[in-house]
């Protein structure tokens, strides 16, 4: 997929500086994938270096986007999606257009949207920043209350195999926190 | 030692985060006067103790370990309730010396609830070890109140601390916090300047923009005030981009993370100290595993092999004791020498029998994985399975409490975040084989069918929860609660802390237990002498017979076994007249027997403590669910056991 290609792009792209053809082909993408998405105007290559266009940008926002509205309206049940609806429209005091105000949120937050992974792909022993937490208010209430609130840097530990959870480094303290938590907090690798 | 009866002259609560050593301060405040009970109308406990310091009688409360003061769960309310109340002289809060910004946040809460309060730095020896020097004159200068360096386990600092507490401190004032949310809390105490309160007036006001549902209810009560309010908080949230809950978190986050730089010279620190080696290994994707895999077969393996040797010494020694008096008293009168000594004593000897080796063996090791901080990397490792049956890791402690006694267990659930999840794992909790049902498992088939056949059952057990716990979850579907838990750092545990943890947990099981087991004894012994039994019994034979397959006589275990589980085993052996219950079962009927005093029903005590937590009706609808999983396992199982030929 497309969106999959670009993501591994700006991961590889912040861990290296400058990704090249080759870099990409080692993290298994096929060069025909590369080919497809620069002759689509995703990718641009110059002097061997690839280079994100703003098409590919905004493709790439779209997905992040979709992916934190999925988290929000379409996991769990009737009641809890009913629940963080209820709260994301408390929380802007307006009907419907909620989910457009949220995504304006979105993209007031102190950083370029393509640049937040959710905590649960942040590699063990990288640290963050905690950008933005997604999730009712018992939810965030219990973050926060642990330390884990906006602008805290925080490290990935270790991860539980078999869907378990990650231990996080926070305030010089130990946290575990499930993988369904850890999707809800959007970070950027530091 | 005081007497009771005399007036308390101080009052001191301790308030803290968890795992900070609150309780080990508490215990060494007030030693082995102190009792453990619920608030009132609240499922939270609190201990109480008394101490005298110079001739001053205090009183000490220890209040429910809590990271934060908001309303999202019932130790945070208790805890803040009674601050408000001003019931409490003193506030102490204890603070952890090697994670200060993480416990500051608590304390520049208790600050803006202008608490009378004292804070105690405990651990600083452990802090010392890791390198981090706390500055304490600095600290106490910065908070304005005043910061008493100890360490809880040894006794270090507490005689300054007494001090400092008949010093009584006065009320403690609210930190500035940064310009902009400074002013959103004054704009919102302009709006509620009028309204009439007990409480800080900024206090009310942070609440307020918190959005806490119970101060908002209780003060926000003019429309107009509350739309002000509400603009306020449009604002907030508009500039900020995060809820206002999020950015006055994060605010005192922003003045703890301040205050404890300022506060802390580093040190060089090891590299990677030994600790986080071991630490390492616990977590470990594979070899963590095994290390739970072996602890917790260590566990069982020595309450097995030294409980059943203990546990028959102990019995060795009544049923000495109760001959050696019989010939005496049974000259004097037939009929009380059969009371006291059937009833009695020998329920005196059914109870030590179990209370000392089972119980007092498990409270020790799981006193000792408590103390070391084992639990929580358990917990930790075992989330995914949790999440299979609907729950999270911590739903794993309750569990392993179950196997010492349902009754704790049951109150253990409390750990869980939500009322659906704490009644999820109840109803679970209470078919894991206690001490009392380990009794009879090993009693009946793992003395004559061998331990592989006790362990079978056990597994079985196990399997059965499990898939409960899948079907509970199937047809109760809800999101789970994600796991949020804190890892604290790994100590070495000390045995006289964890003798006394023991000691305390014991004896609150012999005095639930006790009582029961010498008056079921003793109704046995009355009721067989007026020959009531055999009418009971033979009344519900159409069911142990009849449905199940099993003798007559073990109805008496089945009616018994609601008052205590183990004495089910010993009633029975009373009524048929023989302890070789090979000579009235086939292997078949003792398995059957086995698993279905293990499930039937939560015994008198369980039952009383799951009417107390989820109330009478979802403590019926476990207990009848439990009667029909006995009943289903016992009619079908005896069949399948039978058609194999056992």
């Amino acid at each position: 997929m497309l969106e999959e290609l670009l993501e591994a792009f700006c991961k590889l792209k912040s861990k290296l500086g400058t990704v090249t053809r080759e870099d990409m082909k080692k993290s298994g993408f096929q060069e025909g994938e590369l080919d497809s998405a620069i002759t689509g105007g995703y990718l641009q290559e110059e002097g061997g270096k690839l280079k994100i266009t703003d098409r590919g940008e905004s493709l790439l926002l779209n997905h992040r986007e979709r992916f934190v509205h999925n988290s929000i309206i379409h996991q769990g049940d009737e009641s809890a999606r009913l629940d963080s609806v209820d709260h994301w429209i408390s929380c802007h005091k307006i009907d419907r257009s909620y989910i457009d105000d949220f995504y304006n949120r979105l993209k007031a937050i102190p950083c370029h949207i393509e640049e937040l992974i959710p905590l649960l792909e942040l590699p063990e022993g990288r640290e963050a920043e905690v950008v933005f937490l997604v999730g009712g208010r018992g939810l965030i209430s219990r973050l926060c209350s642990l330390g884990i609130t906006p602008g805290t840097v925080l490290k990935v530990l270790r991860r539980a195999p078999i869907g378990g959870p990650l231990e996080l480094a926070v305030r010089s303290t130990k946290v575990a926190i499930g993988r369904e938590v850890a999707s809800k907090i959007l970070v950027k690798p530091l | 030692m005081e007497k009771p009866s005399r007036k308390v002259d101080i009052t001191v609560a301790l308030v803290g985060n968890p795992n900070v050593g609150k309780s080990s301060l508490f215990n060494s405040l007030t030693g082995l006067n102190q009792s453990v009970g619920n608030w009132p109308g609240k499922t939270v406990e609190v201990a109480e103790g008394t101490l005298a310091y110079k001739e001053i009688k205090i009183k000490v409360v220890d209040l429910p370990g809590t990271y934060s003061l908001t309303s999202f769960s019932e130790e945070e309310v208790v805890t803040r309730d009674y601050i408000l109340s001003g019931e409490a002289d003193v506030i102490i809060n204890v603070i952890d010396a090697t994670a200060l910004e993480r416990n500051l946040f608590l304390t520049l809460q208790l600050m803006e609830m202008n608490a009378p309060l004292i804070i105690a730095l405990n651990m600083v020896d452990e802090a010392t070890k890791k390198g981090i020097e706390i500055r304490v004159d600095r600290l106490s200068e910065l908070l304005g109140v005043p910061v008493i360096p100890i360490v809880a386990t040894s006794g270090f600092g507490l005689t300054e601390l007494m001090e400092a507490v008949l010093a009584r401190p006065t009320k403690s004032r609210r930190l500035t916090y940064g310009r902009e949310v400074e002013a959103y809390i004054s704009q919102t105490s302009r709006h509620l300047q009028n309204i009439e309160a007990p409480y800080p007036l900024d206090w009310i006001s942070i609440k307020v923009l918190e959005g806490d549902p119970i101060i908002t209810s209780l003060f926000l009560k003019d429309k107009q005030i509350s739309e002000k309010i509400a603009s306020v908080m449009k604002t907030m949230e508009d500039l900020h981009g995060e809820p206002p809950s999020v950015i006055i978190s994060s605010e005192r986050y922003a003045l703890s993370h301040r205050i404890a730089q300022q506060v802390t010279i580093s040190h060089a620190k090891p590299a990677i100290s030994f600790d986080e080696r071991i630490d390492g290994l616990l977590s470990h994707k594979v070899v963590g595993y095994l290390i739970l895999l072996m602890t917790l077969s260590g566990v069982f393996l020595i309450i097995f092999s030294a409980g059943s040797y203990l546990s028959a010494y102990i019995d060795g020694l009544f049923v000495w004791m109760i001959e050696t008096i019989r010939p005496h008293l049974q000259v004097l009168d037939p009929t009380l020498s059969s009371l006291l000594l059937d009833g009695i004593l020998f329920g005196l000897g059914a109870a030590t029998s179990i209370a000392l080796p089972y119980v007092a063996l498990f409270y020790l090791l799981l006193s000792i994985l408590e103390d070391t901080g084992y639990l929580p990397r358990a917990a930790f490792l075992l989330d995914s399975l949790m999440h299979k049956i609907g729950l999270h890791g911590k739903a794993f402690i309750p569990m392993l409490l179950g196997y010492g006694c349902s009754v704790p267990a049951c109150i253990g659930c409390r750990i869980m975040e939500t009322k659906r999840e704490r009644l999820l794992l109840g109803a679970l909790v209470v078919l894991i084989p206690c001490s009392a049902r380990t009794v009879v498992i090993l009693g009946v088939a793992g003395s004559y069918l061998g331990p592989l056949v006790a362990l079978s059952i056990y597994a079985l057990d196990l399997l059965i929860v499990f898939s409960l716990g899948r079907l509970l979850f199937k047809v109760l579907p809800e999101e789970p609660v994600g796991l949020i838990m804190e890892m604290p750092p790994l100590r070495m545990f000390r045995i006289a802390t964890v003798l006394k943890k023991t000691w305390v947990k014991t004896k609150d099981f012999v005095y639930i237990a006790l009582p029961l087991i010498v008056l079921g004894s003793l109704v046995v012994s009355l009721a067989s002498s007026l020959k009531l039994v055999d009418l009971i019994v033979n009344g519900i034979s159409p069911i142990t017979v009849g449905l199940m397959g099993l003798p007559v006589a073990t109805g008496i275990a089945f009616i018994f076994g609601f008052l205590r589980k183990e004495l089910a085993l010993i009633m029975l052996a009373t009524y048929v007249g023989t302890t070789d219950f090979s000579v009235f079962m086939t292997p078949a009927q003792m398995i059957i027997f086995a698993l279905v005093m293990v499930l039937y029903i939560p015994c008198i005590a369980t039952l009383s403590a799951l009417i107390k937590e989820y109330g009478l009706k979802n403590a019926l609808a476990i207990t009848l669910m439990d009667i029909a999983i006995a009943l289903f396992i016992g009619s079908f199982g005896i069949r399948i056991l039978m058609a194999l030929g056992l």
